[in-house]
């Protein structure tokens, strides 16, 4: 098995290769060029690693949600390397690769990856992975208002007395700092380096997704946003206050 | 240099507004496929393009449009020389489907990759259908983005003569189509209505600027438009669309025809290159015929086919660069207003990977 990923739904764009042991991954320091970089970064993660395209078993890539642009942009290139090489697809979810991190977290520590969704809103999720490697989603990947997403979290940890603390992951550890300061329980933020989506997480978890069959190919994978197009949700609005006016 | 038959094949990938289109072309003129996937009738609930749900569309797409091209085209990817992609000017999301994924298909098929001004592909639209047109000659490019005059002094090798100071004609076409209820897009309905119409009942207002200057203000025109008709409307006078949709078409077409024929005479070019998607418009096209006609100058106009965004024409102007060896590396980067004249090189800086 050997496995190219692809991650350019956050800050940093950045790519890894892994035999389902070694993981070897490349990342792009600027914000803001995901576009300039990330197939350079292929090309020279795979002459550095001396990997052909033949040996490859599959293309991952991060689905999102995240920036819609960055998103989009891993999602095109590895549409366009896995149709080009004919290779199968890992659609990975980003929120879930978090759960695996590495080193990984100790399993008292809950792992809530948390994006700033602006407009009061945040993509986030909640996991719990035990000492045997098995992940728990304690609250599952979606969009939710920023405040019931901390209540939904709190209530997960008052019923779980054995889960210690929480370790926030994400551009919303910035943007909600004071709801994290808040939050009334033991909480901290990833470490700076190990915070923003990573090639390598996405990595171990396509390995998982590859192993349980759970693949797809450069025509059937698409991009989970989470959120409509703003002109999209204003227009469903409008026709449903119009369909309700009407049914008045 | 793999050849087919012995001929040179440029594929050429369009995503820089709503149209996600990929085509092939045998020496930089012989169309092989020219598959174009249009989302207006997507855009047409919102009254013109979105940006992100644009994006979105590319993105799903483009697979699928490039499998079609090659196929429709009867070659395969190992037989193509060079991949031309719009790198700009467009909308920035939509300008980034088309070269990411150019780009992950260059390097995973390892071909040459080309960068495209989207202008640029306009006019090499007009070598499609005429082998006998070589540079120098003038174009006007007349599109929902853009309205130029162009000198194209060789296939790369470009002089902006004048450009529009604020609406394109397209998109005064798309707002006269919105005060008249005409919806989206306008060009086609506004040229449509104003057959019926009476193109001298209304002297909307003709905008040259200042003497010998070649730039466009549409602008203007399309104020005198709201003012009558806020004006009708106040007085409570029933008036003509078709006789609104015929003077202001009239309006707008004197301009860019007089400036047009005036620009061509004084630089002594003996051609004009009509391009962009309103050079579709049967009144623009019917006028420049006529003033071409009577000034002894010779009228190149493409097919509809070619006047939209389409990639044929990226692959017509991609051929000409790489015949002069301006290919573009792994990081070529989207520029969302390129300016033609002075800022094409940013397509073709060579770096270190």
């Amino acid at each position: 098995m050997l496995i190219l990923a692809i991650e350019t739904t956050g800050p940093y764009a950045s790519v890894a290769l892994t035999d389902g042991t070694d993981y070897r991954m490349l990342t792009n320091d600027s914000d803001y060029s995901h576009l300039q970089e990330t197939v350079p970064m292929v090309k020279k993660l795979m002459e550095q690693e001396n990997v052909k395209p033949e040996e490859l078993s599959a293309v991952a890539v991060s689905r999102g949600p995240g920036s819609f642009t960055g998103v989009r942009i891993g999602m095109a290139t590895a549409k366009g390397l896995a149709q080009i090489w004919d290779k199968p697809v890992i659609c990975v979810p980003t929120l879930e690769s978090f759960a695996y991190s590495e080193p990984a977290p100790d399993p008292e520590t809950v792992i809530a990856p948390i994006f700033d969704a602006r407009r009061s809103q945040t993509y986030a999720a909640a996991y719990v992975r035990s000492a045997d490697g098995a992940v728990t989603e304690l609250v599952p990947g979606a969009a939710y208002d920023t405040d019931s997403f901390f209540a939904m979290l709190g209530s997960v940890m008052s019923e779980h007395p054995e889960l210690k603390r929480v370790e926030f992951f994400g551009d919303g550890t910035k943007a909600f700092a004071g709801k994290l300061e808040a939050f009334g329980y033991p909480c901290g933020c990833a470490p700076e380096k190990s915070r923003f989506q990573t090639a390598d997480r996405v990595a171990r978890l396509a390995v998982k997704m590859y192993t349980e069959n759970s693949i797809t190919d450069t025509y059937g994978c698409e991009p989970d946003y989470m959120r409509l197009p703003e002109a999209e949700r204003k227009l469903k609005e409008k026709l449903s206050a119009q369909a309700a006016e009407a049914a008045k | 240099m793999i050849m087919k038959n012995g001929k040179h094949l440029t594929m050429g990938i369009e995503s820089s507004c709503d149209e996600t289109a990929i085509a092939v072309l045998a020496d930089g003129r012989e169309v092989l496929s020219n598959v174009i996937s249009s989302q207006i009738e997507i855009h047409k609930v919102y009254g013109g393009v979105v940006p992100e749900i644009a994006s979105r569309h590319h993105l799903h797409n483009i697979p699928f449009v490039f499998d079609q091209a090659l196929e429709e085209a009867g070659v395969s990817l190992d037989e193509i020389d060079e991949i031309g992609v719009t790198a700009g000017p467009g909308l920035a999301g939509a300008l980034l489907m088309g070269t990411a994924y150019a780009k992950a298909v260059a390097m995973a098929a390892d071909k040459p990759l080309v960068g495209v001004h989207h202008i640029q592909g306009h006019i090499m639209a007009n070598l499609i259908e005429h082998p006998d047109l070589k540079p120098p000659f003038l174009s006007l490019v007349v599109s929902g983005g853009h309205t130029s005059l162009i000198e194209v002094r060789g296939y790369n090798d470009f002089k902006v003569l004048g450009e529009t100071r604020d609406d394109a004609v397209g998109e005064a076409y798309d707002k006269v189509a919105r005060l008249l209820g005409l919806g989206y897009p306008g060009g086609p309905k506004v040229d449509k209505l104003a057959k019926e119409g009476n193109p001298h009942a209304i002297e909307f207002k003709r905008v040259y600027l200042e003497k010998d200057s070649y730039d466009f203000s549409f602008s203007g025109t399309k104020t005198a438009v709201i003012n009558y008709l806020h004006t009708e409307e106040q007085k409570g006078h029933e008036f003509n669309r078709a006789d609104v949709a015929a003077s202001f078409q009239k309006a707008v077409v004197e301009v860019v025809v007089n400036k047009a024929v005036k620009a061509a005479e004084l630089s002594g070019y003996p051609a004009i290159a009509l391009a962009g998607g309103v050079a579709s418009n049967s009144e623009l096209r019917k006028e420049l015929a006529e003033a071409c006609k009577k000034h002894g100058l010779k009228l190149y106009i493409p097919s509809p086919i070619f006047c939209t965004d389409n990639g044929a024409m990226i692959a017509a102007a991609a051929y000409r660069k790489a015949m002069e060896g301006k290919f573009a590396d792994l990081r070529l980067d989207v520029w969302p207003a390129l300016d033609l004249e002075k800022e094409t090189y940013k397509l073709d800086a060579v770096s270190v990977v």
